[in-house]
């Protein structure tokens, strides 16, 4: 029980960091602490696979890319500033 | 042992949560990452442990280059709205009020580590490599862009 909500508490982290951190790099640690969080929930399940991990990598890869496109076009790391996105 | 592991990690996801040096969050959110591959370990399952480690060594290098390469060291953007903080704790509350009475019927991990069989790991491995394949081909595609503007 404590094992699970211990997974609980380190993903309710990962969101506060989404929701409250306004630099991109922050948002992008807090989704991959809700990412482990999960892991580590599935862990705890018995669901021992390495493709979890190849997930988390395969998020960071994605995210990296997207982070470094955002302050290439908007000279900025603050979030509050992206929201004249162009389609 | 799980709950000082899970103690650490979230310790650690705090500090890469509240640190202003963002080097300081990489190496922290490392640190959850390698207390998973810990959590594996306690279960015996030394392959995943180390490729697990290996891919958090790999994670926090991209982030470090990329933070050295751009001179990114400090975190300068101000908080979110105040507006933001109520939001996150009306869904820390939603979360507990859901998942709490779910989680006390759950075994304990010690109790069912043993009882899952790994089917269908080609069909999980092929699937995995197509996504890092996917996520590479676009990390490309879209670094090469920025190279012709």
């Amino acid at each position: 029980m404590y094992e699970y909500a211990g997974c609980l508490i380190l993903f309710l982290i990962g969101l506060y960091t989404v929701m409250v951190k306004r630099n991109i790099y922050k948002i992008a640690i807090g989704i991959l602490t809700m990412e482990f969080a999960v892991d580590f929930f599935l862990v705890f399940l018995g669901n021992r696979k390495w493709g979890t991990a190849l997930i988390i990598l395969a998020v960071t890869l994605i995210a990296l890319t997207l982070l470094i496109r955002a302050q290439a076009v908007f000279q900025s790391l603050d979030a509050g500033k992206m929201k004249e996105l162009n389609g | 042992m799980l709950n000082i592991i899970l103690a650490i990690a979230i310790v650690c996801a705090v500090v890469a949560a509240e640190s202003r040096d963002l080097r300081y969050s990489v190496y922290a959110l490392g640190g959850v990452g390698a207390c998973l591959a810990l959590a594996f370990l306690v279960f015996q399952s030394y392959f995943f442990a180390v490729f697990q480690l290996a891919v958090v060594a790999l994670i926090v290098y991209l982030f470090i280059r990329i933070l050295n390469n751009r001179g990114i060291v400090n975190d300068e953007a101000p908080h979110g709205a105040p507006l933001s903080y109520v939001v996150a704790a009306v869904f820390a509350l939603l979360a507990l009020w859901l998942f709490l009475p779910a989680l006390r019927l759950l075994p304990t991990p010690q109790e069912i580590s043993t009882k899952y069989a790994e089917t269908l790991r080609a069909y999980d491995v092929f699937g995995m490599i197509v996504i890092v394949a996917v996520a590479g081909i676009a990390l490309l595609s879209m670094l090469r862009n920025k190279g012709q503007e």
